[in-house]
């Protein structure tokens, strides 16, 4: 009786493991070899005597002051938009949670950002942000001095505006859902012991959104990181030193063939991603940790 | 519960069979095969072949066992047709015409063969071009011939108008029929171009023994006939029943109309009928199935069509995918294959399912691909490959004959292989490769193109060509294109330093090489490169204006304008960012330090050099009767770019300025303002397994040649011996006592370089430092970009030199 109980157990496992296969033949072949790919050439000298040389590569990186450069655009751009992306998306779907008239038009026009293409938003902005643009000409006949929104620090600005623009409306409606999920009867069980709108918001609500916090602050993050097309449609390869970003770096190198200098760039980012995403785990964990036990 | 497990399990499996059929590879399109052949061969030259190839040939192709070929006698009076059996090794004649020439040297009749096809029974078919003078044209006087009936005659000739036709005569024709006491011979100029001449096109077929079989007039012309159509032949071929196929074009001399037909015709010579084609066609094919297929461009592709004789129609559907156009012929292989080539290689093609199979790469084999005419299967399956180029070592053609015959791999000798990689192969790396090859047994040069056919712009070649040389790790030298792929591959270390070969080397040292060249090519004190020639660009400008000294400033050159009339142009057709690239090539080196990856826009110098671009026009727009050299001579024009050839050409600008001149370069702060452009650039990778014979390879290029005549096709020796021979054959007396250059309405007698000449040409050239193609297309887009903000007036030079240099950093430092 015991073997064949485990006998089938065995089976099971084999018919679970022959279906699963595809699935994990494909993720190795299309995520973990590349990804093994990219660590070997942050190991050798340059593609052609593709020769070891241990961590000079991680140095050189480390110290060039193109990828310095990058890098602390791309965490700064990161740590502004990032939780605006959250902060106001979640606000937006309060808002609409709220029962507010022409709910449904007002999601989809906050929808309708991610179905256009990048490159026809890109001319759009640049007649705004141009040196003769709309937004100067506003600046001008309010008697202000025009800004170089593109050529200047102050690209940040319409960077993150148009990152927001883009992704806003899919983080509200994944709020709108997570929102939809909170429990009636703990609202209302707030509400009876006497507590207020704000205070239900941010001891009941708040618990529950924990999960979608975390999920759309990562979503965001790497949304962030990547951000390439927009700042490269607007400024081209290289942009003046406030727009440029690690895929700038990226993208550039390897059109130049240096692909140790890409693939090493490519492990910084992918280690300082699963650092950020692990503090998010662990304080999400430890902020839902109630919700669970329950 | 059961069934319900089972009807899961079944519908999972029908989802993974889903996912994995979609994971295989559709069909259709091309399918070329790009790996290396399968198939080996050896390679034989037969020793006895016909003495007409060491001469000139004219058409020349490979039908079955026979190599059909065109030559002429010493003067061109005899024109023969001959058969050549590759297997047998035997010839004979086919076909001979004669010219008839006036005792004066004036050709009065002419007899060629313009085509030739062959059946399967070997039966030749030509198409034969007879022409002759009209006999009113014999016996007309043209002593009485004047200037006018010159300019006349050539307005009618070339349609120009009068002033055209007057400026043609004083530029390119008076100078043959001018006597040395000055006098022209206008009678000998019409009997050249004056004459009127009637002709016959024929089609001759004659059979495997000689005998004619039918001959049979085509079309026929005289000058008396003021036909509004013009026709000619582009080609003939046979099908596998001897049909016939004549392919013809017939427009409109107004320009109206333009057509294309192939008129058919039986083994009898019976016409079956025409075939109206939808435009130019390349080629002719012969499928396997005997029949015969036209090439054409549908589109931007070329697409082969069978033609049914039948119907008398060109079929809709065509085969799509090859590499190139088929134009060297293609030869039925099997039931349903053709053996085709494809750029540098023979492969077989499977006319039903498209499939290819690469059977002979040409270079492995030292059959020159640039030089291939014509190939076939012998009826003993050997390959025989027909090439014939020009050989400058040997200063005339040169024919091959090479026949292939398939061995074991294990027969293969062994070799070396040494892989050269270029962008383009030149058909003279290419000759110098294979002499190598023949001469060093045991090592074997193999140069490979690598170039994307998808590319759009000539950058994204050059960067397809980066990636896939860097990604090759085969590689063992490569041909530069351009100075800036040196920078960029030296700057990643990828690069032998050859002055590790160079002063080793028995024959060759570094004082034999041009000094400023060899400083050009190195980088951080390693000679990271060399090139196989090298030209000179300046601004030359009256010595009355400029003075006598090469090199000056930005203000010194504004100064000089400045002092000049309002309306006046320091260069004829500069743009401003052809004049901010000039600037960036010369000061390349102040600008941009490589070795440190630092750069210096926010300079004064660097604000000089946009203001002086700033001087000149966004975009050219020349009149329409400008002449430049009109405007140069009234002093309209200051300046002019001099890319230096020869000494002729300065004694025509002498002539056009009407003043001595001066090399004065362009605006610098060092150097005599002068560029050296660095042609067909060879290095060494680091990963090169046999850098001493890649080095044995690469020196040939540098070696003293025998070449008494010194002309090279295009820049000069990077010999200093070589340019010293230049300058000492400038010097010596000219053929005919001298000759007569024209440009506009200035004529200038050139005669031997003097001294003086001499002299300068020798300072401006060794003391050119400044290296052409430094500046990449990525550094003028940034540079360009910015600095269209000044140029517009938006923005001060300063404002945008600060913005360039915080830009091009980014660019430098990321290539530390």
């Amino acid at each position: 009786m015991k073997q064949s109980v485990s006998k089938r157990k065995k089976r099971k496992k084999s018919v679970s493991g022959f279906f699963l296969a595809p699935s994990v033949v494909g993720v190795l072949v299309f995520f973990v070899l590349p990804f093994l790919v990219v660590i070997y050439f942050s190991f050798v000298d340059n593609p052609i005597s593709k020769s070891f040389v241990g961590l000079e590569n991680y140095i050189n990186v480390i110290t060039n002051s193109a990828f310095r450069t990058a890098f602390g655009n791309t965490m700064l751009f990161s740590a502004i938009a990032v939780p605006l992306a959250v902060i106001l998306a979640m606000l937006l779907a309060l808002m609409l949670d709220a029962g507010i008239p022409m709910y449904s038009q007002l999601r989809s026009s906050f929808l309708t950002p991610l179905m256009v293409p990048t490159a026809s938003i890109v001319l759009i902005w640049q007649v705004l942000f141009d040196n003769k643009g709309v937004v100067n000409s506003w600046i001008l006949k309010a008697g202000g001095d025009p800004v170089e929104w593109l050529k200047s620090s102050a690209g940040l600005f319409v960077i993150i505006l148009l990152f927001l623009w883009k992704n806003l409306g899919y983080n509200m409606v994944l709020f709108l859902a997570a929102l939809g999920n909170v429990p009636t009867d703990s609202v209302e069980a707030a509400e009876l012991d006497g507590a207020g709108k704000i205070q239900i918001f941010f001891h009941v609500k708040l618990r529950y959104l924990s999960p979608m916090i975390a999920f759309t602050t990562i979503l965001s993050m790497i949304n962030s990181f990547k951000v390439f097309r927009e700042v490269y449609l607007l400024t081209g390869d290289y942009p003046v030193g406030a727009l440029y970003t690690l895929q700038h770096y990226m993208n550039n190198t390897f059109a130049s063939a240096d692909y140790q200098k890409l693939s090493t760039a490519a492990i910084y980012m992918s280690f300082v991603m699963i650092v950020i995403m692990a503090i998010m785990f662990a304080v999400e964990h430890w902020y839902g940790k109630d919700l669970e036990e329950e | 519960m059961r069934k319900k497990e089972i009807l899961k399990k079944g519908i999972s499996l029908a989802l993974v069979a889903a996912m994995g059929a979609s994971l295989c590879a559709c069909g259709g399109g091309k399918s070329s095969d790009s790996s290396e052949p399968k198939h080996f061969y050896s390679v034989e030259y037969p020793k006895n072949l016909p003495a007409a190839f060491s001469n000139d040939l004219g058409n020349v192709k490979i039908f079955g066992d026979n190599l059909i070929y065109q030559s002429y006698n010493e003067d061109y009076t005899v024109c023969s047709v001959y058969q050549y059996n590759i297997v047998e090794q035997t010839e004979k004649m086919l076909w001979e015409g004669t010219s008839e020439q006036l005792e004066d040297g004036t050709t009065i009749k002419n007899s060629s063969v313009s085509y030739f096809a062959v059946d399967d029974d070997n039966s030749i078919y030509l198409y034969v071009y007879q022409s002759n003078v009209t006999e009113e044209c014999l016996n007309r006087d043209y002593s009485a011939t004047t200037y006018d009936d010159v300019i006349e005659r050539i307005m009618e000739m070339w349609g120009e108008t009068e002033d055209a036709a007057i400026q043609e005569w004083n530029n390119w024709i008076s100078g043959e029929y001018t006597a040395e006491d000055g006098t022209v011979d206008y009678a000998k100029f019409m009997k050249d171009y004056g004459l009127e001449w009637e002709s016959t096109e024929r089609l001759l077929k004659v059979d495997e023994n000689g005998n004619t079989v039918y001959e049979k007039v085509v079309r026929e012309t005289n000058p008396n006939e003021e036909g509004q159509w013009t026709i000619n032949c582009n080609g003939i071929y046979c099908d596998g029943n001897g049909n016939l196929y004549v392919m013809m074009n017939k427009w409109s001399n107004d320009g109206t109309s333009d057509e294309y037909y192939v008129d058919v015709y039986d083994s009898e010579g019976n016409s079956l009928g025409k075939i109206e084609l939808a435009g130019y066609v390349s080629n002719f094919i012969r499928m396997p199935n005997g029949n015969v297929a036209i090439g054409d461009y549908s589109g931007d592709h070329y697409v082969l069509r069978e033609i049914d004789v039948n119907t008398m129609t060109v079929s809709e559907e065509g085969i799509e995918g090859f590499d190139g156009s088929l134009e060297s012929g293609a030869a039925a292989y099997g039931e349903d294959e053709l053996l085709i080539r494809e750029n540098g290689s023979l492969s077989i093609c499977n006319m039903k399912t498209h499939e290819r199979e690469k059977l002979l790469n040409f270079m492995d084999y030292n059959i020159p691909a640039s030089s291939v005419n014509s190939f076939g299967i012998l009826s003993d399956g050997r390959i025989a490959v027909f090439s014939g180029s020009y050989s400058n070592t040997q200063m005339k053609n040169v024919y091959d004959l090479a026949i292939l015959t398939e061995i074991d791999e294990s027969e293969m000798p062994k070799t070396e292989r040494i892989n050269v990689a270029c962008m383009w192969l030149d058909s003279n790396v290419e000759s110098m490769a294979i002499e190598f090859n023949k001469k060093h047994e045991g090592y074997h040069i193999s140069i490979t193109e690598y170039n994307d056919p998808d590319a759009e712009t000539y950058d994204d070649m050059l960067r397809s060509f980066t990636t896939a040389v860097a990604a090759d790790k085969s590689i063992d030298m490569v041909i530069f294109n351009d100075y800036s792929q040196v920078v960029n591959f030296a700057s990643k270390g990828l690069m032998t330093d050859l002055y590790q070969f160079l002063d080793n080397d028995t024959e060759l040292t570094r004082d034999d090489l041009m000094p400023n060249v060899l400083t050009a090519c190195e980088m951080d004190g390693k000679l990271v490169c060399l090139p196989t020639s090298f030209s000179i660009q300046t601004v030359v400008g009256k010595a009355s204006d400029v003075g006598t000294t090469p090199g000056w400033t930005f203000d010194e050159m504004k100064a000089l304008l400045d002092s000049k009339p309002q309306g006046t142009q320091l260069f004829y057709g500069m743009t401003r960012s052809q004049a901010l690239q000039l600037c960036l090539n010369l000061g390349y080196k102040s600008y941009i330090d490589s070795a440190t990856a630092t750069c210096h826009f926010d300079t004064p110098e660097f604000v000089a050099a946009l203001e002086f671009a700033n001087m000149f026009p966004e975009e050219f727009e020349g009149q329409e009767d400008e002449d430049s050299s009109v405007l140069m001579n009234e002093g309209k024009v200051l300046l002019s770019e001099f890319y230096l050839n020869d000494f002729a050409e300065i004694q025509m600008y002498e002539a056009v300025f009407n003043d001595k001149l001066t090399y004065i370069g362009y605006p610098t702060t060092e150097g005599n303002g002068a560029m050296i452009s660095l042609n067909n650039i060879y290095g060494i990778t680091k990963n090169c397994k046999h850098p001493d014979i890649a080095w044995e390879f690469l020196r040939q290029f540098y070696l003293p040649t025998d070449n008494e005549n010194d002309e090279y096709s295009y820049g000069f020796s990077v010999r200093k011996d070589g340019f010293e021979k230049f300058c000492e054959n400038a010097q010596k007396p000219l053929e005919d006592g001298g000759w007569t250059w024209g440009w506009g309405n200035f004529e200038v007698e050139i005669h031997p370089a003097t001294d003086e000449e001499i002299a300068a040409i020798k300072d401006l050239v060794y003391n050119a430092t400044a290296v052409n193609g430094a500046v990449t297309n990525e550094i003028m887009n940034i540079i360009n970009e910015e600095a269209a903000y000044y140029f517009s007036g938006e923005q001060s030079a300063e404002a945008v030199a600060d913005k360039i240099q915080s830009r091009m950093q980014i660019y430098l430092s990321e290539t530390k």
